[in-house]
């Protein structure tokens, strides 16, 4: 404020003028003491200028209006099962962790069943190539699972929303959110695959693949297909690993431990200590067998290819089976261990398996004994052959002339009992011994192979005919028999008594007086030898002395002679001395 | 009293420009222009020096281009964010109004409509008045002279308080400063306001209440040269 007092302007000029010694009204003859003004140099600028002040003024704020409307980037709508932890204006959406919009809205959807976020994204950072069809939103909330702990630091600053964006061409402004965090982004270099399973096991997302035990992914989805029995994964295969999915390549659940009690006796099979714990899915490569190994491994599998996810390594590592035959068989005996699926063998090698067990038609006059039909699949390529000829693709008729011939020398099916523990049935396949005359029947679909009893069966029959053979033996007279020789034995015991006994006072007391004088001559002979003794002894002693000296004598003149042979002749000569 | 003017209800007053005199508008100085000056237009004060003329030169345009510089920066001033916190719990922008929604929701209603009045009412009142009061005088409509003189102090009075957001904001914006735990920065929508309250400021000198009270054309005297002369000086 320049000039509050303005109005006096108007007033008598003397009453704001100290100077001015007369206060008296504006007359000439007053204005005529008043100082004059000293005339200065004009300035050399106009008007105009000051026009330039609201110019800069629009100018500056057309471009503040304009950077706050180019910095609002596009709006995207993201819809949430619920809204926990998201704040209009202040939860931010980040990806990688750098900020790139706000939350500007929060609302239900008309339906009340999800969470309408509205979310604006900032301008000029090219986001609009990001917000694509398969981008993907999700609140990010501290998380602890057994992949581990992540998102902790929005335990202070409060959740945010994660972005991930995707790879496709078409944008998009409107999203489903997802509930968790997905475990992969799309910038995380590896290719994704498809499996398909019967159930889900205890896989999760986010549970880890395996390669001969190292981690090498994560499952990153599952659905249940629409058909209700299959369930599809989507997985993730990190690179380097993901060039080991080949077209070869079998999955299976490597989840917990796979205890498999079947006719193979007791097998378990675990994977890594987390997946015992989280589950987890394991693949490997299976090698074709008909592909020889100099041609290299087997080419890499492209992208959301699809396996089948197996139950079992063993389900999963199995030859495949690219053409199997369907055969019935008829069996009278017991199949109690007998399971589907139990393994059908050719002496020993697996070559197919048990697919139905079932009543043979319905009892009936026709039918008073019902057989048990058991359906197997037999897969003739998977035994592995040597010096191979012929096609591998057979027909039926390739079979029945291949099979005719083996029936003709015995080749039956028996039911056989794979391990006493567990009483698990097997179908074996081999040549039963003077088998009794039969016949494939390839009217029937599936034809019907002859069976042989086998294995418990002939156990049993034997048994049976042992049990028979026993019953025949006549228990109660060879009772009879043997309580009559008993009673014989015991009259013979007693005489045998008797005659101890006659022994022991007849026999006895003379055989003692036998031993006394037995002695007595003993001693005489003693004596006798004792006067022999003192009475030959020194003699002798004198006369084996002599002996000795004759002895010495004749080994002296031996010595002499053998140096002084010519003494025999010439006689010893004088001593010298 | 005298019988007020009908036209200006103003008491007749003589008018130092009608009696040949300026005044100085530094040191309040009437002085007697030379003849020769009211020609050459520039002249000091023989007191103070200050350069001094009859009415202020081009108040009218002057006061325009203030005020429309002030309504051209008003718009950004209340539509875009005055403040930027940023603290552990997120990052939160806040234009004026928002904060006022704040205070008022948080309870705070004097506060709340302590900047409402200072922020919001104030420099929409200034810029609605002075535009109507420039007009009025653009039309040489002399009716309710006085009132509207009284209207251009109080503008001239409350104009700076207008600056309160201003120096709230200037303040936090020092204070909080706690290292990634809480931040306070000031936005686009600051400066803007800063700017209209300036420029609204600087309208209201420019205009020179003076004028209210002239008479159309050469009643008692003529008017100066200056005054009708579009390169004029600057003080």
């Amino acid at each position: 404020m320049s000039d509050p007092d303005a109005p006096r302007d108007d007033a008598p000029a003397g009453s704001a003028e100290p100077d001015a010694a007369t206060p008296a009204p504006a007359t000439p003859s007053a204005t005529a003491d008043l100082p004059r003004p000293t005339i200065a140099r004009r300035a050399h600028y106009s008007l105009w200028l000051v026009w330039l002040v609201p110019l800069v003024a629009v100018v500056i704020g057309v471009y503040l209006g304009a950077r706050s409307i180019l910095n609002r980037g596009p709006t995207v709508t993201i819809y949430f099962h619920n809204a926990e932890g998201i704040e209009a204006n202040k939860t931010h959406i980040k990806y990688k962790d750098v900020d790139i919009g706000i939350v500007r809205r929060v609302k239900l959807t008309k339906d009340h069943r999800e969470v309408e976020v509205t979310a604006e994204m900032r301008g000029n950072s090219g986001i609009e190539s990001m917000l694509v069809t398969d981008t993907r939103f999700w609140v990010v909330r501290p998380r602890i699972g057994a992949a581990g702990v992540s998102g902790l630091n929005t335990l202070l600053s409060g959740a945010y929303i994660g972005m991930d964006a995707g790879r496709n061409a078409s944008e998009k402004r409107e999203f489903e959110g997802l509930d968790v965090q997905p475990a992969i982004t799309a910038d995380v270099p590896g290719r994704q695959f498809t499996l398909i399973a019967d159930d889900l096991g205890s896989l999760d997302i986010g549970s880890p693949i395996y390669l001969r035990r190292v981690p090498v992914g994560q499952v990153l989805a599952y659905t249940m297909l629409p058909d209700g029995r299959h369930i599809k994964f989507t997985i993730f295969v990190t690179a380097p690993y993901d060039r080991f999915v080949t077209t070869h390549s079998r999955f299976w659940h490597a989840s917990g431990v796979d205890v498999d009690l079947g006719a193979q006796g007791l097998h378990v099979q675990t994977q890594s200590v987390v997946s015992v714990l989280a589950g987890g899915i394991a693949f490997q490569d299976l090698p074709d067998p008909d592909t020889p190994v100099t041609l290299g491994p087997p080419p890499e599998a492209p992208e959301r290819t699809q396996f089948t996810l197996y139950e079992q390594m063993a389900d999963a590592l199995k030859r495949p089976d690219s053409q199997g035959f369907d055969y019935r068989m008829l069996f009278a005996s017991s199949v109690r261990g007998l399971a589907v699926g139990a393994p059908v063998e050719y002496r020993g090698l697996p070559i197919g398996e048990v697919t139905r067990i079932a009543v043979d038609g319905k009892p009936g006059e026709d039918n008073p004994e019902p057989k048990i039909a058991v359906d197997v699949r037999v897969y003739p390529r998977r035994l592995p052959t040597i010096n191979k000829s012929g096609p591998d693709d057979m027909t039926l008729d390739d079979q029945r002339k291949r099979l005719d011939p083996m029936i003709k020398r015995g080749f039956r099916a028996q039911l056989k009992s794979g391990s006493l523990l567990t009483g698990q049935l097997y179908v074996s396949l081999d040549f039963v011994k003077d088998a009794p005359a039969a016949r494939i029947d390839w009217a029937t679909a599936p034809p019907t192979m002859p069976t042989a009893p086998g294995g418990l069966d002939s156990l049993q029959d034997s048994l049976a005919s042992l049990a028979k053979k026993l019953d025949a033996i006549p228990y109660d007279q060879l009772a009879g028999d043997l309580h009559r020789d008993l009673a014989q034995l015991d009259v013979t015991l007693k005489h045998a008594d008797d005659m101890i006994q006659h022994l022991d006072t007849g026999v006895v007391p003379e055989a003692k007086n036998t031993l006394a004088d037995a002695r007595k001559a003993v001693e005489d002979l003693r004596k006798t030898l004792g006067t022999v003794d003192q009475t030959v002894g020194p003699q002798a002693t004198n006369a084996l002395g002599e002996v000795a000296k004759a002895a010495q004598s004749l080994k002296a003149l031996a010595d002499y002679l053998e140096r002084h042979p010519e003494s025999l002749l010439k006689g010893k000569p004088e001593d010298p001395k | 009293m005298a019988a007020r003017d009908p036209a200006t209800q103003a008491v007749p007053a003589c008018s130092a420009l009608a009696a040949g005199l300026w005044r100085c508008r530094g040191c309040a100085a009437v002085c007697v222009p030379p003849p020769e000056a009211v020609q050459q237009g520039r002249t000091r004060c023989p007191r103070c020096d200050a350069v001094v003329h009859p009415r202020l030169p081009d108040s009218v345009a002057r006061s325009w281009a203030f005020l429309l510089a002030g309504t051209a920066l008003y718009l950004p001033a209340n539509l875009l964010p005055v403040t930027t916190t940023a603290s552990i719990g997120g990052r939160q922008s806040d234009t004026i109004f928002s904060g006022i929604v704040y205070f008022w929701k948080d309870g705070s209603y004097g506060l709340a409509v302590l900047v409402f009045v200072a922020s919001i009412v104030v420099p929409m009142t200034k810029l609605l008045l002075l535009s109507l009061l420039l007009i009025s005088l653009q039309r040489h409509d002399r009716r309710w002279a006085v009132r509207r003189l009284k209207a251009w102090r109080a503008l001239e009075i409350i104009g700076r308080w207008s600056m309160l957001d201003i120096f709230a904001i200037t303040i936090l914006a020092a204070l909080v400063q706690v290292e990634s735990l809480a931040e306070l920065r000031p936005g686009p929508g600051a400066m803007a306001f800063g700017a209209v309250v300036v420029l609204t400021m600087l309208a209201t000198h420019w205009f020179d209440p003076r004028l209210l009270f002239d008479k159309p054309e050469g009643e008692v005297a003529p008017m100066p040269t200056e005054f009708t002369d579009p390169a004029g000086d600057a003080t």
